[in-house]
């Protein structure tokens, strides 16, 4: 049984690849369904963000490709195409690389808080959806905690440079006072919502919001008294706002070439400036092409906040210490997790087998036994029995530390191993949930900037 | 030229040099330490050539006018295209102590401000100030002169803006702009800004053009000079004159701001330098 990752981000596909990859959340339990219902595929939590793809499974025996061969059919990309943006992790490495994420270690904007909450919801959703069992169970708790003391013990999020804060840095290149620039949000999301707050921020008053559902959008709209706008009349506001932020999870582009040149004559010249904070991306990108017209998506937004990721490198690199340690402690756990099934379960065969073996002899000997009294023939079968436990408690005590031993090490495989060689079957689902990591599924994070 | 003010205005020369140097230096490298010294350096150029400018007027008992856009030579100290260097160093330093400040404009006022400052001391000899025609005794003349002198400053500010502007709107365009908080680099003043400098730069530069104009005319057909005539000079200044109202009523009426302005802005500037080179040679 083994924990292994597969997936992308933002470093290895551009945003292009991403938005086909990436899985709107109603079309998720559908997947997490199928992919759990795949042969050897025991577990399975999937996360989907602006940035990246991450499958997390447990598998036993499974046949390789399994997975790859789920998301080529739901993002059409051919499986070549595929295999060339995939990063595959197993065991330690695939505990790291989730603790690493987990941490913002491997975020766009290093020490963003977002990543986390997002695969918290992700873990939930998977839960909810029962795919998860008491390995992954582990291993996302333990990264929550190790995600949060990488908050609590650097300072990598104190001076946090968000995707939301780039994108009025952005419009500070265009626009002198920001007071005075209309900004329409499209969507309601949870980045743009940040975005918009951002601007808010900054001075900027004038701000409107446009979601299709009106609810929604006042939601959002509310608590940053922002105005509400008709989704209806998002392209013909475009004459009055100079700064659009889209975060929405359409698939298909939201405002067009078109309706930006047929407000051209009406802006007399004056600059719009378009982010698009979605993926897949919500704003043509075409219209990059009309004069006086600058557009961003979200990996241009990631190479403007990349200038200022020096300043955290330190408190980064103290980050991946910890996160080094904690994800070898789990590594430790996990080979515990291993050996306490495993010994357990050969305890329970060494008792069985010893008690079937001390009845056979005592069927053999019945007819001796009929004249013995009854006390004796009790005394004789006591005997027999502990005999059997000794020799079982000998001939298991060398394998039994042996294991042991193993788990301390952390040798998953050779667990595994011996497992396969003592002919015992582990079912990990006996494992218990015995401790509570600190982290709660459902907690959101409360600047949660970063990735969408 | 006294001593002190030959003093001054070296000061001022190799000022302007080193301003040039950094200022190149700055947006090459994308260092912005160096672009705040060059802006330092050039205010202390501005203030040292300005004390040139002073001791002239003690020494002479009037200011340092010389004639631009005029095919009337003058020698001596008072030539204009030391004062024009200065004229143009002052408003850059203007621009760039404003709130929000435009320093980065600099980079290309420097260079101008430099290549006068030298025309200025090459062509420029104190001895012959004393010895001015009798045309040149008009009322008309300082504020031809003066007028001529700010017009073809404000445009040169137009000119650096509209520059700075288009490198802005490249770097948006290629989605390359790397300097966010606390980043380094040279961060460029914002589109809105530069537009704005370019157009008040421009407008204002009109409004004196307009007004060299008037009062050059008013000098001629008052008699001190020559009379008008259409030579070369007065066509392409008039021309010049024309096309740059119909790029301000372009502005009010079509929306031509922005990369159209800049872009008319450099050429406008280009067009004033040819009509100077036309003073220079009648």
């Amino acid at each position: 049984m083994r924990i292994r990752l597969l997936g992308t981000n933002h470093r290895r596909a551009a945003v292009e690849l991403r938005e086909q990859l990436a899985l709107p959340w109603e079309e998720q339990p559908a997947v997490l369904e199928e992919m759990a219902a795949l042969p050897g595929i025991r577990e399975v939590v999937l996360v989907s963000t602006c940035n990246r793809l991450e499958v997390v499974y447990v598998e036993t025996q499974a046949e390789p490709g399994l997975i790859e061969a789920v998301l080529a059919k739901r993002s059409g990309l051919s499986p070549d195409r595929l295999d060339g943006i995939l990063y595959r992790h197993a065991d330690a490495d695939a505990v790291s690389h989730l603790f690493r994420v987990c941490a913002s270690l491997d975020s766009m904007v290093l020490g963003e808080s977002q990543i986390l909450g997002q695969v918290k919801e992700a873990y939930r959703r998977a839960a909810d959806e029962g795919t998860v069992g008491a390995l992954l169970h582990r291993l996302f708790h333990k990264a929550f905690a190790a995600a949060k003391r990488v908050r609590s013990e650097t300072d990598i999020g104190a001076s946090t440079l968000s995707v939301a804060r780039a994108a009025v840095d952005l419009a500070d290149a265009v626009f002198d006072d920001l007071r005075t620039h209309p900004v329409l949000m499209l969507g309601a999301g949870e980045m743009g919502e940040l975005a918009l707050r951002g601007f808010r921020d900054k001075g900027c008053r004038d701000l409107w919001v446009a979601n299709r559902t009106m609810e929604r959008a006042a939601e959002v709209a509310g608590p940053l008294q922002a105005a509400v706008l008709p989704w209806s009349r998002r392209a013909e506001f475009l004459e009055t706002a100079d700064i659009v932020v889209a975060s929405t999870g359409a698939r298909r582009p939201v405002i067009t070439k078109a309706d930006v040149w047929a407000v051209r004559r009406a802006r007399r010249g004056r600059p719009l400036l378009l982010i698009d904070i979605s993926v897949p991306r919500n704003l043509d990108a075409a219209i990059s092409d009309l004069d006086s017209v600058y557009l961003f998506d979200i990996d241009d937004l990631g190479r403007v906040v990349e200038s200022g990721r020096d300043s955290r490198k330190r408190e980064a690199a103290k980050a991946e210490t910890l996160i080094a340690n904690e994800a070898a402690a789990f590594e430790r756990v996990l080979a515990q997790v291993h050996v306490a099934p495993l010994l357990r379960a050969l305890g329970q065969r060494m008792g069985q087998d010893g008690r079937q073996e001390v009845e056979r002899t005592l069927a053999n000997l019945a007819p001796m036994l009929e004249t013995v009294p009854p006390e004796v023939r009790g005394a004789i079968e006591d005997a027999l029995g502990r005999m059997a436990q000794a020799i079982g408690k000998r001939f298991l005590h060398h394998p039994m530390g042996a294991i042991k031993a193993l788990g301390a090490q952390g040798e998953v495989d050779l667990i595994d191993a011996a497992a396969r060689l003592l002919g015992v079957e582990v079912s990990l689902l006996s494992v218990h949930r015995t401790e509570d990591d600190g982290a709660t599924p459902a907690t959101k994070d409360a600047d949660g900037t970063g990735e969408s | 030229m006294t001593d002190a003010a030959g003093l001054l205005y070296l000061v001022a020369l190799v000022g302007y040099s080193a301003v040039t140097v950094l200022y190149a230096a700055g947006l090459t490298l994308q260092r912005k330490e160096l672009a705040t010294w060059a802006f330092g350096l050039l205010a202390a150029a501005t203030a040292s050539h300005l004390g040139t400018i002073g001791l002239h007027l003690l020494e002479t008992g009037r200011p340092p006018l010389g004639l631009v856009l005029s095919d009337v030579a003058v020698g001596g100290w008072d030539n204009p295209m030391a004062t024009m260097a200065w004229l143009l160093a002052a408003v850059t330093v203007g621009v760039g102590a404003a709130r929000p400040p435009v320093r980065v404009v600099g980079a290309f006022i420097a260079p101008v401000s430099l290549g006068l400052a030298l025309g200025g001391l090459l062509v420029g000899s104190s001895e012959s100030a004393a010895f001015l025609p009798e045309a040149l005794t008009s009322a008309w003349l300082p504020v031809h002169t003066l007028a001529n002198y700010a017009s073809l400053s404000l445009f040169a500010l137009a000119f650096g803006s509209g520059i700075v502007y288009l490198v802005q709107h490249g770097r948006l365009k290629r989605r390359a702009i790397p300097i966010a908080a606390g980043g380094d680099g040279l961060r460029l003043p914002s589109l809105e800004v530069l537009d704005r400098v370019n157009h008040r730069g421009f407008a204002l530069g009109l409004a004196f053009l307009t007004l060299g104009i008037l009062s050059g005319t008013f000098w001629a057909v008052g008699g001190a000079a020559e009379g008008v005539d259409l030579r070369p000079k007065v066509v392409v200044t008039l021309g010049l004159w024309l096309l740059y109202a119909l790029a301000w009523q372009a502005r009010s009426l079509l929306g031509w701001g922005g990369r159209k302005a800049a872009w008319i802005a450099i050429v406008g500037f280009g067009g004033l330098l040819v009509s100077v080179a036309f003073v220079a040679h009648g």
